[in-house]
């Protein structure tokens, strides 16, 4: 579908701290303050201009809201990126006991089955309009993949780099598209800091972060899709994962975008966190009453969301608390149990970053942090056929029968697995 | 030797926190200039931003210093991790 150009409404870069202003150019921090930098917007231009129906006749995909980006030309990557899937999760509510829980499916996100396709899609397109030609990321597995598949669309040059001990799907899932792999020997603290240094040397644009202010403006299409799947409004709580810490604080921004251009009413939503128990910088400062979190040494299973020392984790802290929210934590054996039960009741196969974030939205239920008669958003981030290894061991071989009707009444029927003979 | 400049996040956590550090930098290194860009401190944690300048030498000792006094010492850019 062909889109008429329309003029950006991106004011400017700005301090989260200071309010200190800088041109739209590659940057991650303030010089004056540290603190990182924002996408500022003209919100009163886009009153008037930006409404239900302006979206409504954008492209079923996150471009539909590119108003609300940071870009300034045509989108150049992810055309057929976001959009996906708001479920009415009903039988998993009524597992639950809870009224109205909705699933925001980022598992069938295109073209790499995760929400990383947002974010990608408008650091790739950013990339572009700064001119570069080489571009990369300093990875845990899902974002190397995306940034690999929306490159390789582009004709960019692309590295990804990546801790040297990554699982050996996502070695090969990202390395289909191309890239050159850069596998470091170090941990994922490593791997970034080199980031950081090649982005200064090379010119390149590193997407996570040399661009980081715009890749992360990506996120906010998770949370715009979710109101306007809802029917234009917003669920009462809103569950996420945090890792870097992009997502939480974007979806609330978006929440918070859509209240002031009144394409929504603000019904105060809440937002909660969801971490890993081996994992889990955030929920911890939470519940010690921190503004403050503590560095941690990941590990966990969840390992797409093992971040130790989140970029923007004291952002999430302030978003979560300001908005009445909380945040939980999930033990392994939680999340695969998370896994297996919204597949079983929804048929939808997170990773376990997924199974983290229900395991958690579930706990947050059950503590009576979330009121069982609200309407609850569970956002799932990644899919499950992209870490089958964590998955192994947890289901019994079925039996194998000879192609005998009499074979399958006994074994399967009946249940009697002494009478396979094959 | 040259003059240069490195901004930094220090994390004061397990006791250096009620410790007067930076002062005691100033005493020990009086040409390492500091410039603090803002802080935040919490009941068992604390964060500074710096940002350091001086001979390169006196900035990898001042850096050493720090340390040595219990403070986590991270680069601004590329110290923190991001997601992936």
């Amino acid at each position: 579908m062909e889109m008429e150009p329309a003029m950006s409404y991106v004011k400017s870069l700005k301090s989260r701290e200071s309010g200190q202003e800088y041109p739209i150019e590659p940057r991650t921090v303030c010089d004056i303050d540290f603190s990182p930098v924002e996408v500022a917007y003209d919100y009163k231009a886009m009153q008037g201009n930006v409404t239900r129906q302006s979206i409504e006749a954008g492209p079923l995909s996150l471009w539909r809201y590119k108003d609300l980006l940071p870009i300034e030309g045509e989108p150049k990557a992810g055309l057929h990126s976001g959009w996906t899937p708001l479920v009415k999760a009903d039988k998993l509510a009524a597992e639950l006991g809870v009224k109205e829980l909705y699933i925001k499916d980022d598992s069938a996100n295109y073209p790499s089955f995760s929400y990383k396709d947002r974010v990608v899609s408008v650091a790739i397109t950013k990339a572009i309009e700064f001119g570069f030609d080489t571009v990369g990321c300093a990875s845990t597995g899902n974002l190397a993949h995306s940034v690999a598949a929306h490159a390789a669309a582009a004709g960019l040059h692309t590295f990804v780099m990546v801790p040297h001990d990554l699982e050996a799907g996502k070695m090969v899932g990202m390395s289909v598209f191309g890239p050159k792999v850069v596998r470091i020997a170090g941990n994922y603290d490593d791997v970034n800091r080199l980031c950081s240094q090649i982005a200064d040397k090379y010119n390149w644009a590193i997407v996570n972060v040399n661009l980081r202010p715009f890749y992360t403006e990506g996120a906010k299409t998770h949370g715009f899709e979710i109101a306007e799947q809802l029917g234009w409004k917003l669920p009462q709580h809103t569950v996420l994962p945090v890792a870097g810490g992009t997502i939480l604080p974007k979806v609330n921004k978006a929440y918070k975008e859509f209240i002031r251009l009144g394409l929504v009413d603000d019904n105060s939503p809440v937002i909660h966190g969801a971490q890993a128990q081996g994992c889990n910088p955030i929920t911890t400062a939470i519940e010690e009453g921190e503004e403050i979190f503590r560095p941690q040494k990941p590990k966990t299973i969840a390992k797409s969301i093992a971040i130790g020392n989140p970029a923007d984790g004291y952002y999430v802290i302030k978003d979560i608390l300001n908005s009445g929210g909380w945040a939980a934590s999930a033990t392994d054996p939680e999340i695969i149990d998370a896994i297996k039960l919204l597949a079983r009741t929804q048929g939808i196969f997170t990773e376990p970053a997924g199974g983290t974030t229900l395991a958690c939205a579930i706990k947050l239920i059950q503590s009576g942090k979330i009121p069982k008669d609200e309407s609850i958003c569970v956002c799932i981030t990644g899919n499950g056929l992209k870490t089958l290894e964590v998955m192994e061991n947890q289901f019994q071989a079925a039996p194998v029968i000879k192609a005998k009707i009499k074979e399958f009444d006994e074994v399967i029927v009946q249940g009697n697995n002494a009478a396979a003979t094959a | 030797m040259s003059k240069a400049t490195r901004k930094v996040w220090l994390t004061f956590e397990g006791g250096c926190q009620d410790e007067p550090v930076i002062w005691k930098l100033s005493q020990e290194y009086p040409n390492v200039i500091f410039d603090i860009r803002q802080a935040s401190i919490g009941k068992a944690i604390g964060i500074m931003a710096l940002e350091l300048s001086g001979k390169e030498k006196q900035l990898d000792k001042a850096i050493k210093f720090l340390q040595s006094n219990g403070v986590k010492v991270d680069p601004v850019e590329g110290g923190s991790l991001v997601e992936g």
